[in-house]
């Protein structure tokens, strides 16, 4: 990858968002006085950085001293923007939390160094600009951060079981309060019974610093997993099937829960159905529409997929966005019943695990769009490719 | 036709330089117009955050830009366009004297136009244009 000529292949080098000294030698040299830039006045120099797209701005930082406090500081570098779309996260590392941004609007993909999370295995949500990351191991470390201005803050602990056997995790931006939501959905097997599964809500408000569980149950039937999503104060979960039943059966279902009225009724008795049985099911909020996005099983052989769905949830009921068309189908190549999807405002992406091939889908437009070509090719038959939505706020913060 | 289109007024850089321009041209310059409304301009304005080499360059844009409007050939965009075809240095310069001058459209002519500079250029290149060895 030749370096040096433009502003993106800054980002192929291995440091990113360090301060670039200009001066040989001395590390510390401050900018001489010669310096040209010297003569533009703080509030020029704020005018002229305003022109820039959001990418170049954190490259802008970099220039030096001065530049990146001008930057930091000033928040009218940030307003009057035309609001950026969602970018999508890809990790490209198997052990590392490694990975490239890509940016839907100029279409090119960034070395973005995220904080907090270290593993790629960690549970991850992002709402509005921020991003949560809970630990897989002892899911005890959760942060909550702005992956473009590092900005982060780490939460306390979550209650509940210590070893769930699955968790799931959401945030939502609450606007009214200007904090932040975060839902930890735990569900632990009751011992030595498949049948039996108890499933807890906690709650965290920005606001006051504290979880509170809200509701504990146990399922017959049904487990929680790992897929949950806040939309309009509501918390929705996946649930899986857990007894032993035909092929007709829906494997999975949907779990409703109010966040503010709390209410005492039974988490199942207010469950619905999910289209059809689904492999890889995600729920994600796009513009407070709850969406499932999932690979549609063939019904005698769930781990195949016959095609991936979009639906949008209206008053209960699942009505069908969109198919992916056979043509993008197998642009993939191999296509396993397991992929990544995520979506924020009104973009969806699907990537398959096993590539870093990116597919997204305009909500608003109904079209489908391949990303421009990742700079990371898989270099050997197990490497396996995620990744998470998110939406480049740098106005936002913890 | 009133007046103070007819008089000139002596614009002097911070190098000494003396330009004698119409009032007229002088006032597309919102800091001397407000200078010259509340009466606190005398025959020579003084201009020390300007150096002549760029107080003749904006002195030149604003006379076009006065002929242009009273009707003369040419279009806005075609002297704008002239005025940012300079070096990255020169038009830091400009971008600052017309900030000090405060002739607001100029201010943001040069600032989007260094914007787009920027954007196509890698930090490495962006610092040595702002360092030059001397």
């Amino acid at each position: 990858m030749e370096g040096g000529t433009s502003w993106e292949s800054y980002y192929y080098k291995d440091s990113v968002h360090h301060l670039k000294q200009t001066t040989e030698g001395n590390d510390e040299a401050e900018y001489d006085l010669i310096s040209m830039e010297n003569f533009l006045p703080n509030d020029l120099l704020e005018r002229i950085l305003s022109f820039l797209p959001l990418a170049s701005i954190f490259k802008a930082a970099c220039v030096c001293k001065r530049w990146n406090e001008v930057i930091h500081s000033r928040r009218t570098i940030w307003a009057n923007r035309v609001p950026q779309k969602p970018w999508y996260f890809m990790f490209t590392c198997n052990d590392t939390a490694a990975g490239y941004a890509y940016d839907p609007d100029l279409r090119k993909w960034y070395n973005l160094e995220l904080p907090c999370i270290e593993k790629r295995n960690w549970f991850i949500s992002s709402s509005s600009g921020l991003v949560c990351f809970m630990d897989n191991n002892t899911r005890s470390c959760i942060f909550v951060c702005n992956p473009i201005t590092k900005n982060k803050r780490k939460l306390l602990e979550v209650p509940g079981v210590k070893s769930p056997d699955y968790s799931a995790l959401a945030i939502s931006m609450n606007t009214e309060s200007s904090g932040y939501d975060v839902v930890v959905v735990k569900t632990k097997q009751v011992p030595e019974d498949f049948l039996h599964w108890e499933l807890s809500i906690h709650f965290y408000e920005s606001q006051r610093e504290l979880w509170v569980t809200l509701a504990t149950e146990v399922l017959v039937g049904w487990r929680g997993g790992d897929e949950g999503v806040i939309c309009k104060g509501v918390l929705y979960c996946l649930i899986h099937c857990t007894g032993v039943v035909g092929n007709s059966l829906i494997r999975q279902g949907l779990l409703m829960y109010d966040l503010t009225a709390r209410s005492s009724s039974t988490l199942m008795s207010t469950s619905i159905s999910v289209p059809c049985s689904l492999t890889c099911g995600r729920l994600m909020n796009l513009s407070d529409k709850l969406v499932l996005v999932g690979g549609i099983a063939k019904l005698d052989r769930p781990d195949i997929i016959k095609g991936i769905g979009i639906w949008e949830l209206n008053k209960k009921e699942w009505r069908e966005v969109a198919r992916m068309p056979h043509k993008y189908f197998q642009g993939f190549g191999e296509f396993d019943d397991v992929f990544a999807s995520s979506g924020s405002d009104d973009l969806i992406y699907i990537q398959s695990y096993g590539a870093t091939a990116l597919l997204a889908f305009d909500m608003s437009r109904r079209q489908w769009r391949w990303s421009q070509k990742c700079p990371v090719t898989k270099r050997f038959p197990l490497q396996l490719f995620t990744g998470f939505c998110f939406l480049p706020r740098p106005e936002v913060a913890t | 036709m009133a007046s103070y289109e007819r008089r000139k007024v002596t614009l002097k850089s911070s190098d000494g330089e003396e330009f004698l321009v119409e009032e007229a041209v002088a006032m597309e310059s919102r800091m001397i117009r407000y200078m010259i409304w509340d009466g606190l301009a005398g025959d020579v304005i003084e201009l020390p955050g300007v150096k002549g080499k760029f107080l003749s360059m904006i002195i030149d844009f604003c006379k076009k830009r006065v002929a242009w409007a009273a009707g003369g050939d040419g279009t806005l965009e075609g002297l704008k366009s002239d005025f940012v075809k300079v070096d990255l240095g020169t038009l830091i310069h400009l971008s600052a004297a017309s900030f000090c001058l405060k002739t607001n459209d100029l201010v943001d002519l040069t600032s989007q136009t260094l914007a787009n500079r920027i954007q196509g250029k890698t930090i490495d290149e962006i610092c040595r244009a702002l360092n030059p060895e001397e």
